[in-house]
Parts: structure tokens; C-alpha cells; sequence
């Protein structure tokens, strides 16, 4: 079943058109990976679908009926949630307050303070802990908690590796599994290709604002993902 | 102003219209020589509010500062006036120097005042006119609370007197509008553009605000002071409460917000809108300044680029050239 | 024994600056905006208690119990209307607007009301008038009390809200962020709207008990606006209890310059204000800090 249906959607900033065109859906369960090069508007999706960004062409259909007009934080409480690039926690409040604030209007679901806790179990002994005195590994954990308690059924995370030590990376990454076992749909903006296509079933990858790449991440050779990416082709070492 | 739009190319209509308006401005002095006296008083009038609009929007446009306490000099200038009068300073002289002390009171206040932001500066403005009214309005020599006339004007003939106060309002007028554009057209312009766009942004581009803020703060005190002790040297007579009176920061904001915020033609729309809505309305008392005041929310919210940018899109050239990037051609 | 009742009074008083300041107050730490027309909104609660009370003749404190949710709507839609629009424009068009809607409030109550002075002093009966004898020269006034009392109630009761309900964490949330505040599912425009109509409210209350302990007429906001605002800087900007020492600091500095003169009692006050804002303490109040917490 498609969860997302995205249809020629288009948005800029002032001038600069990001995102030009782009049409794809998503089916629930899936993990997509979002992949490009700086500037690719992987970013810019991502948050016009949060409804943090306006579209300023085409279609957006979430479970059936469109988003326009959706302000974000009704799409967050029909299931969508976003992990911001940079994690954007609030700097004053404890990781607990992170987690009850978001908590509050959630939809009803497998997720409250005690079963995010159980699943990431590294934010137990930090939960009385000001936000803006956690490492950049902990706080990614903390803003992934905190968008599974508004129960989505989509989440899009930003950057997910981000500015994050190798053994931080890790510690992200094992939350995946938890996601994938809970059946969450999940697009994920990641630099690291390697890191992208191992976790993600399938990848779409942006060049300037366009899908240069559709595919599933099985039986994907790496040049096609690398033609993609830079919009050319690498000559390959002799 | 409509004879311009028979001129096609942009940068050689700019330069006539520049022109012509300088031309329009000098004119204006020869208004006593044609016109009755009543016309002279009334367009004294317009020139003070012309004054007071420029220097808000000076203040609000370009530097981002609401202030809310623009009275503060506009009641230092007059009652300067009165004081220097008071020690035999000749009252057109006094009116000068008490512009000048204007400006001298802004750059004593600007220390405290600046590091405010937003509204912080604009409260904390109006506390200080509040301030200097209580003051005033203690010192039995300024005639304490219940008002002063200024003597010395009393001597000339009433048609000349009108006359030279006329003249010197004028030459006010074109000389803040004359350093206004100066602040535009060097290289102050482009950070004042800067730093009307975004001011965090402009400062880490190296753009030094300050410095700037201070330039625009002082010139605000100055012109407000003359418009202030010109009022007086208008009508003769003062009263802390009316000339430190928050009303004046109000006409100054519907003035600035129905002409146009941050553009240079914009303030002198709205005093000249002001003045005959003044005319025909005044009379209606509170109804006039309810409709004063939903008029201003109105454009603030609906067309915060006031009147002037209906005109400016409009038109195929700038009628002034303070854009920065302009250069006339020829 | 003069300078000690001078105190005495001046701290009195001061609760009901903290009053007037504590709507202000909120409403800048959540939305980071100084609404101009505070002062004004409180004349306005203070008229239409007057209304309540001349037209059933009730007295002031019960005229507030259908004044109060009159008020708390009027805060919300003016929110919903006017505000919400205002911050999408930027920095400034707040300050503009709530400038006019000043302009627009005072003359609108001097269009239906005239400009004469009024009380709501006579309405209140004994408190109004009775005290507490100490010695010969001090005396607790009841009202002052009374107002003291209110205002610590209210602060305290805001500070609760803010600190221990969800609402509250919400309200805290979207003062940090409130980009992030929306897409972790926190409705900012209501939060705002709620903000406001609790502003507006508690400028209610502080302005019946200016009507109830003094006189009020149409003009009287601005200078209230100005009370609440040094109060607010004094005790530090974003500061609920901050706010209450403001507001007594403020209070003692009127009544000790009245003491010398009465002519002095206001102008104390704005130099109070003045030397906070050049000492090195109003330096770092009002620094670039971009963040701050309403509580």
C-alpha cells in the first residue's frame, strides 16, 4: 500500500528553485534512503513533506488525501514525523522534557515515555539531562525518541550521521533496527552512500533538484549509484 | 511630479526628474512672494511633518529602530528655543543652535539607547521623553507645566515673520533630505540596505552596525529638534504635555507606514497624505484618530511597503536615484 | 519613620506594577514581542468593569468574574486576528501594530466614554479604604495588601503553569523553537493565542485594581505601558519573579521621591529605570541573547 505519494512537486527558496519535479511513492514499511550532493534539495523535500516547508508546485498525498494546506503540526498528528537536520532539540529542556512535549498530542500507539525509553536504552540514565549538554550522538538518539512519540507512521529523518563520531554512528544506527521492527515507514537523508544503501531497501538519489536514480538498493552497482550522484560518468581506473 | 513620464530611458529620466524636483524644491522658497499667509503657515506645517516623517524613517526604515520617544527632541528642540531666547539669543539663531543641541542629546542618550533592541528601544525611548517632559514641566522659568510663549518673534511684522520661519522650515527640510540622500547614495547606502534586509546576516558580513545606528540616531535627533523648535517658531506657543506628546510618534508611524517604510519618496508621501487628512478630519477628534490607527495596522499588515511601492513598481524609473546599484547612464 | 512607611507603600504598589507587567512579560518571552497596546488593554478591562459595575451594580471584584472571560476571548481573537499576522511580517510589524491598536483603543474608550476621570474606588467599599494601623505612621492599607497578595498569586500560579503542566512545556517549547515547536506537533499560532489571551487577562485584573486604588481615564495606558515595561527591565527581562522585584523596586523608588517632593514621584522611577539600563547588570539583561525562557 502506498503510505506517500509525492507528484511533481516543486519548492524554492526565494530565487533558487530546490526542488524541481519530483514524483515518487512510498509504500508502508519501507525504508528509503535520500541521497545526492549538497544542494540536491534532499533537504527541502524532505521539509515540504513535514509541511515546514511551502510547496510551490505539485502534489503531496499522505494515506490517501492530499497535505495542502496541512499545517505541520496536524501532520504530525496524522503520523508524520521529521527529525530536523542538526537535531534542532530544545536547548533548555531535559530529555525527558524533549520527549513529554512532543508527546502530548500524539496519536495514540505502541510508543509512550517507557517503551521509547526501553528501546533506546543509552537515554535512560541521561533523562534528567539538559539537551544542550548531551554529545552530538546522544543527541540524535534523543531526536529520533522524540519523534517516535508522536507514533508516526512515516518518519523522514535528516543528516542522519551527520557531525557524528564513527562509534555515535553506530549507536544511530542499531535505532534502525527498532524501526524496522515496528513496521515505521522511514526516508532518511544520508551522506554516507555506504551507510545509505546497506540500511535502506530502496534509494532515490536527487541531482540538482531532479531523481537522477529510482531503485532498489539490491543488485545496485556502485557505478550507476556514482553516475547518479555527480551526473556523470567516472572514468574507471584503467 | 507628472511631467516626467514622457522620458523613456531610465537613467537619463532619473537624472531629469532629480532634476526637477531640486528645481520644485527651490521653488517652493518663492511660495511667500505668491501666496496669503495662511497658505505660508499651513505649508510650514507641512514642512515640520515632512521633517518628523523623514527622520522616523530614517530611524525605522533604514535602521530598523522603532522608537516610540522621536517627541523627546521634538520637545528638547522647542523648549531649547525657548530657553536660549530666554538668554537673549535671537530667536531664529536660538532655533538653529537648539537643532544643533537636539543632535548633541541624541549622541549623549545614544550609549543607553542603542543597545536596546526592537521593543526595548522603542519603550525605552518613549520613558526618556517621558522623562524630559517631567522635567521641563518642573522648571518654573520654561513656564512649568501649563506652557511658554516664545518672545522675540513679536517684533516682526506678522507677514514676515511668517515669511522667515516659512524659509527656515524650508531650508530644514532640504537639507535633512539633502543628507538623507547623501546617507543613501554613499557607501553607508548599500549597509543600510544590508542591515535593512537582515541584521544578523549583515554583521557577520563584516558590516559594522553600530556605527551606523548611531550616524542615523543622531540625525533623527537633530531633525526631530528642528521640527520640534520650528513647530514653535510656527505657532508661537508650547505645553510639555502636547509637545512631548506620544501623538507626534504616532502621526510619525501612519506617515512613514501609509507612504512607504525604508524608501526615500515614501515619508514624503504620507506627511503630504497626512497633512490633508489632517485638514479634512481633524475635526472628527477621536473618530479621526481611530481611523488614523486602523489605517496604520492595516498597512503594516496588507501593504507594509506603504503607498510608495504601488507607485515605484509602477513606474519605469526611480524618480530619485538613492537605489545603490543605480548608476545614471550619460 | 516617613522613609520607612515610604518603603512600606512603595512595596505595596509594587505588586500592582508586577501586575501590569507580568502580561507584558509573558508575552515577550514567548513570542519575543513588547505589545504597545498592554497599557491600553488594561484601561479597557478597567472600563469595562466600571461598565459591569454601574450597569448591575455589582461591585468591581465580581464585575471580574464575567470581565475576566470576556477578556482572556478578546486576548485570543486579537491574537488570531491582528497578532498571528503581525509576527509572519517581521521584527518590526508587531511593534506597529500594536502601536496602532494603542492609538485605536485609547481613542475608541475616549469616543464612548469621554474623557472624565473615574473610580472604581467608591463600587469597592471598605477595602478600598480601610487599613491596618502599625504605629502612628504606618498603616497596611487592605487594597494594598490585597493587590500585593494577587500578584504574587498570579506570578506564582504562571510560574506553575509554565513549569509543571504540559501546556506550559509547550509554551516553553515554542519559546525556544518554535519552527521545531510545530514539527514535534505543538500548535504555535494557539499557543500564542493562549499566551495573549492570558496577557490580556491578567492586564484586566492589574487595571481594575488601578480603577479600585486610584482614578483611570482614557489616556491612562500609555503611562501603565511604561510602569510595566521599567518594571519589567529592571527586574530583568524575561523574568517572572524578576518582574516582582522590578515591580517593587520601581514602586519604592516613586514613593521615596514622592517623600521628598511629589512632583519627583514618577520622574524617580524613570531614573530608577535609566541607571538599571546604564549599570553594567542592564548591559547583560539586554545583550544579544537570542533565547530565553519565559519563566
Amino acid at each position: 500500500m502506498t503510505l506517500l505519494r509525492v507528484e511533481n512537486v516543486e519548492a524554492r527558496h526565494g530565487l533558487l528553485q530546490a526542488v524541481r519535479g519530483v514524483t515518487f511513492g512510498v509504500t508502508e514499511g519501507e525504508i528509503l534512503a535520500l541521497i545526492g550532493a549538497n544542494g540536491a534539495g534532499k533537504t527541502t523535500l524532505l521539509r515540504t513533506v513535514a509541511g515546514a516547508h511551502p510547496l510551490s508546485g505539485g502534489l503531496i498525498s499522505y494515506d490517501g488525501s492530499y497535505l495542502t494546506g496541512v499545517p505541520a503540526h496536524r501532520r504530525v498528528r496524522r503520523g508524520i514525523a521529521y527529525v530536523p537536520e542538526g537535531r534542532r532539540l530544545f536547548p533548555e529542556f531535559t530529555v525527558e522534557e524533549n520527549l513529554l512535549v512532543a508527546g502530548r498530542r500524539a496519536r495514540s500507539g505502541r510508543w509512550n515515555l517507557t517503551t521509547v525509553l526501553e528501546a533506546f536504552p543509552a537515554l535512560q540514565p541521561l533523562r534528567g539531562r539538559l539537551a544542550s549538554r548531551l554529545s552530538g550522538g546522544q543527541q540524535q538518539a534523543t531526536a529520533i525518541a522524540r519523534a517516535l512519540m508522536t507514533n508516526p507512521r512515516l518518519l523522514l529523518i535528516d543528516e542522519v550521521s551527520l557531525g557524528l563520531s564513527p562509534k555515535a554512528v553506530e549507536e544511530v544506527y542499531a535505532c534502525m533496527t527498532v524501526l524496522r521492527e515496528s513496521g515505521t515507514t522511514v526516508i532518511l537523508v544520508e551522506q554516507d552512500l555506504g551507510r545509505a544503501l546497506s540500511t535502506a531497501g530502496r534509494v532515490i538519489c536527487l541531482l540538482e533538484g531532479r531523481i537522477a536514480l529510482d531503485a532498489k538498493t539490491e543488485g545496485l552497482t556502485r557505478d550507476e549509484v556514482v553516475t547518479a550522484y555527480f551526473g556523470f560518468h567516472q572514468a574507471r581506473p584503467a | 511630479m507628472t511631467d516626467q513620464w514622457t522620458v523613456r530611458r531610465s537613467g537619463r529620466a532619473t537624472k531629469i526628474s532629480s532634476v526637477a524636483m531640486v528645481a520644485f524644491g527651490i521653488a517652493l522658497f518663492a511660495v511667500p512672494f505668491g501666496f496669503r499667509t495662511d497658505v505660508v503657515q499651513q505649508l510650514t506645517t507641512l514642512c515640520t511633518l515632512l521633517m518628523m516623517a523623514v527622520m522616523w524613517n530614517v530611524l525605522a526604515g533604514y535602521g530598523g529602530l522603532v522608537s516610540v520617544g522621536q517627541q523627546a527632541y521634538i520637545g528638547f528642540g522647542a523648549y531649547a528655543t525657548i530657553f536660549l531666547t530666554q538668554h537673549d539669543v535671537t530667536a531664529y539663531l536660538a532655533v538653529v543652535l537648539a537643532a544643533l543641541a537636539s543632535g548633541v542629546l541624541a549622541v549623549a542618550l545614544a550609549p543607553l539607547l542603542l543597545r536596546l533592541r526592537g521593543g526595548q528601544f522603542a519603550v525605552g525611548t518613549w520613558v526618556v521623553a517621558e522623562a524630559l517632559a517631567l522635567l521641563v514641566a518642573l522648571d518654573e522659568d520654561l513656564g512649568g507645566g501649563t506652557g511658554v510663549s516664545l518672545r522675540g518673534l513679536n517684533t516682526i511684522a506678522p507677514d514676515w515673520r511668517r515669511a522667515y520661519t516659512y524659509w527656515l522650515t524650508l531650508g530644514f527640510t532640504l537639507l535633512l533630505l539633502a543628507l538623507v540622500f547623501l546617507l543613501l547614495r554613499r557607501r553607508s547606502g548599500a549597509a543600510i540596505q544590508a542591515i535593512r534586509d537582515d541584521e544578523e546576516a549583515a554583521a557577520s558580513l563584516g558590516v559594522r552596525i553600530m556605527p551606523l545606528k548611531f550616524m542615523l540616531f543622531v540625525l533623527a535627533g537633530f531633525g526631530c529638534g528642528a521640527a520640534g523648535a520650528l513647530t514653535l517658531a510656527n505657532t508661537l506657543f508650547i505645553q510639555p504635555q502636547s509637545i512631548f506628546g506620544v501623538q507626534w510618534s504616532a502621526y510619525m508611524l501612519f506617515m512613514v507606514l501609509v507612504g512607504g517604510i525604508g524608501t526615500y519618496e515614501g515619508p514624503i508621501l504620507g506627511a503630504i497624505l497626512f497633512f490633508l487628512l489632517q485638514d479634512w478630519f481633524a475635526q472628527y477628534g477621536a473618530w479621526y484618530l481611530i481611523g488614523l490607527g486602523a489605517v496604520a495596522i492595516a498597512f503594516a499588515l496588507f501593504l507594509p511597503r506603504g503607498l510608495w511601492s504601488l507607485a515605484d513598481d509602477r513606474l519605469p524609473f526611480r524618480l530619485l536615484p538613492v537605489g545603490y546599484t543605480l548608476r545614471p547612464a550619460g | 519613620m516617613n522613609w520607612v512607611n515610604a518603603v512600606i507603600q512603595g512595596v505595596l504598589l509594587g505588586g500592582l506594577y508586577a501586575l501590569f507587567a507580568c502580561g507584558l512579560s509573558l508575552m515577550f518571552g514567548v513570542m519575543r514581542i513588547i505589545n504597545l497596546a498592554h497599557g491600553d488593554i488594561a484601561v479597557l478591562g478597567a472600563f469595562l468593569v466600571w461598565s459591569l459595575t454601574v450597569h448591575t451594580g455589582i461591585g468591581p471584584f465580581w464585575a471580574l468574574v464575567p470581565a475576566l472571560p470576556i477578556m482572556l476571548i478578546l486576548g485570543y481573537v486579537l491574537h488570531r486576528t491582528v497578532l498571528a499576522r503581525s509576527l509572519r511580517g517581521g521584527p518590526l510589524t508587531p511593534l506597529l501594530t500594536t502601536f496602532g491598536l494603542a492609538i485605536v483603543i485609547q481613542n475608541a474608550l475616549l469616543q464612548a466614554y469621554n474623557p472624565d476621570v473615574r473610580s472604581l474606588g467608591g463600587a469597592a467599599g471598605d477595602i478600598a479604604t480601610g487599613s491596618w494601623r502599625i504605629t502612628g505612621q504606618i498603616s497596611l492599607s487592605y487594597l494594598g495588601v490585597l493587590i500585593l497578595a494577587t500578584a504574587v498569586l498570579v506570578l506564582g500560579g504562571l510560574q506553575l503553569m509554565l513549569r509543571r503542566t504540559a501546556f506550559g512545556r509547550e509554551m516553553r517549547a515554542t519559546a525556544q523553537d518554535a519552527d521545531t515547536a510545530t514539527l514535534v506537533g505543538v500548535p504555535a499560532s494557539s499557543v500564542y493565542a493562549r499566551a495573549t489571551a492570558i496577557a490580556v487577562a491578567t492586564a484586566t485584573l492589574a487595571g481594575v485594581f488601578l480603577g479600585v486604588r486610584s482614578i483611570f481615564d482614557a489616556s491612562s495606558g500609555p503611562t501603565q505601558l511604561i510602569f510595566a515595561f521599567e518594571a519589567v527591565v529592571i527586574g530583568g527581562l524575561g523574568s517572572l519573579w524578576g518582574t516582582l522585584w522590578g515591580g517593587m523596586v520601581l514602586g519604592v523608588a516613586q514613593t521615596i521621591g514622592a517623600t521628598i517632593d511629589p512632583q519627583y514621584s514618577i520622574l524617580a522611577g524613570h531614573l530608577v529605570f535609566l541607571i538599571v539600563l546604564a549599570s553594567p547588570h542592564g548591559r547583560s539583561l539586554l545583550g544579544y541573547r537570542r533565547e530565553g525562557r519565559p519563566a
